[in-house]
């Protein structure tokens, strides 16, 4: 009888996938003058792993946000990039801050013709940061210029990931 | 001996049901998590629905199973019976996989992916080298079982009231660790009321009734269910055949935050089995009752009984 029960209904075969915990890097820009300095932030991606409990398979990353809150009365645009450990994941060529107002995937075509691109590399890189075991901590820089003066404004970089459990 | 056959081909088929039951309470508490939760709650509202429609069918249909094995209602007199109750949905190919929209920035073109009795859930590539993986399947099965205690006590006027119910604390029954399964509620109330005392020259027995019941399960889901039904059965010495035609309607409703976006989610899904015909025969030995029928509508429900009583 017990085998005809475990034949007749599998519990739990497959493994679970869970959403990490999205990790984020903040820059606040406060600048009298166009160009501002490298702001260095500092990632723990073993972060990612906050809120799960259970065996990990793999981490995978499935998104990329960008948002910009202006904390000015103008609204700038920015030339400049931002980088992961030295490995660049999105560079700006005076795109307007405004475009990230609200929460925007970096990955969205249409922000090509804003002066806004993503290295097609940095998402393989970050999953090779996610391989590792423990979980680095990366360094995420966001350098460059803005106009017009004064700069106020903060940049948020959000990773977004899938976790796979083993079964 | 056909008799006693019958008895213990019943008394395993309920073991199973029962067991069925309480299989995936057991895999739940080795994770030391609720697993059906955790993959819900991955899901966005607009795809949970999906996922969890065959598996909100095979509830409903189940809690809307087994509720009578006769329509003989006698005018008065006592009467009282406790039946142990399996029941169980047939899941087939169509209850595997549903269509779901990826997340952004990935392409928002509906994908065939699996549902909770499905298998591995589908990938997607999106762009700069991004990939999503829909949630994975978690219970392999073709019939989802489930199993219940049932009292029935009348008999005023050719009525019957119906009661079912599991107390809160059964988990520990089922769990190492009963805090790591999920507090669940069961109670279901009922009335059924003879038909034939108005047509006493009614070769046929013939009775009617209503029933509703109320399931929580852990934190995020309630599901409710309610049957308004006609019942026909006829007698040849210690077997009965009965069958029936009912009305339900049964809801799940989901509350619960999505893991990703911190959005809280509350949806109600409905059952999509309304309509059924239920055809099915009982064994009557004295104060012991056993019975088996089959239930097709939208989905199909086998169940059976076993009851003590007088």
């Amino acid at each position: 009888m017990l085998c005809l029960l475990m034949a007749g209904c599998d519990i739990g075969i497959n493994p679970l996938i869970f959403d990490g915990s999205p990790v984020e890097a903040s820059f606040e820009v406060n600048s009298l003058i166009s160009t501002f300095p490298p702001i260095v932030y500092s990632v723990n991606l073993g972060d990612v792993l906050s809120d799960i409990d259970d065996e990990v398979d793999s981490i995978k990353v499935y998104n990329i946000t960008l948002l910009i809150e202006n904390l000015g009365t103008t609204n700038p645009s920015v030339t400049g990039d931002i980088t992961v450990n030295g490995n660049t994941l999105l560079s700006m060529n005076n795109t307007p801050i405004s475009v990230f107002v609200s929460e925007h995937s970096i990955f969205d075509a249409s922000l090509q013709a804003q002066g806004f691109n993503y290295s097609s590399t940095i998402v393989p890189t970050i999953n090779g940061y996610l391989k590792q075991d423990p979980k680095p901590t990366v360094n995420v820089v966001a350098s460059g210029s803005a106009a017009p003066a004064p700069l106020h404004f903060k940049i948020h970089v959000k990773v977004y990931t899938q976790v796979f459990t083993r079964p | 001996m056909k008799k006693l056959s019958s008895f213990i081909f019943g008394a395993c088929y309920i073991t199973v049901c029962t067991c069925g039951f309480l299989l995936p309470m057991q895999a739940q508490q080795d994770n030391s998590q609720n697993r059906l939760e955790d993959a819900i709650r991955q899901l966005s509202g607009e795809n949970v629905r999906g996922y969890v429609q065959p598996f909100m069918n095979g509830v409903g249909a189940n809690l809307n199973s087994g509720w009578y094995n006769t329509a003989d209602i006698s005018d008065v007199g006592f009467h009282f019976r406790l039946q142990v109750i399996g029941m169980g949905t047939l899941i087939g190919d169509a209850d595997k996989t549903y269509y779901a929209v990826p997340p952004q920035p990935l392409d928002q073109t509906p994908v065939e992916t699996a549902t909770l009795f499905g298998d591995r859930g589908t990938t997607v590539n999106g762009p700069g080298g991004t990939t999503y993986q829909f949630q994975n399947g978690q219970v392999k099965t073709n019939i989802l079982p489930a199993a219940t205690l049932q009292l029935t006590v009348g008999n005023i006027f050719g009525t019957q009231a119906i009661i079912r119910y599991l107390p809160p604390d059964v988990r520990y029954l089922f769990s190492y660790k009963g805090d790591d399964f999920p507090k669940t509620t069961f109670f279901g109330i009922g009335a059924r009321h003879s038909v034939s005392r108005y047509l006493p020259s009614s070769p046929i027995d013939l009775a009617g009734g209503f029933f509703y019941q109320k399931l929580t399960i852990g934190d995020i889901m309630e599901a409710k269910a309610l049957i308004f039904g006609g019942q026909v059965s006829k007698s040849f010495s210690v077997l009965t055949l009965y069958g029936g035609l009912q009305y339900e309607t049964s809801t799940l409703t989901l509350s619960y935050t999505n893991s990703t976006t911190n959005a809280i989610v509350n949806t109600e899904i409905d059952g999509e089995n309304h309509i059924r015909a239920t055809a099915g025969l009982t064994l009557n030995l004295v104060i012991l009752n056993l019975n088996a029928d089959v239930s097709i509508g939208k989905v199909t429900v086998l169940s059976c009984g076993l009851s003590f009583g007088m």
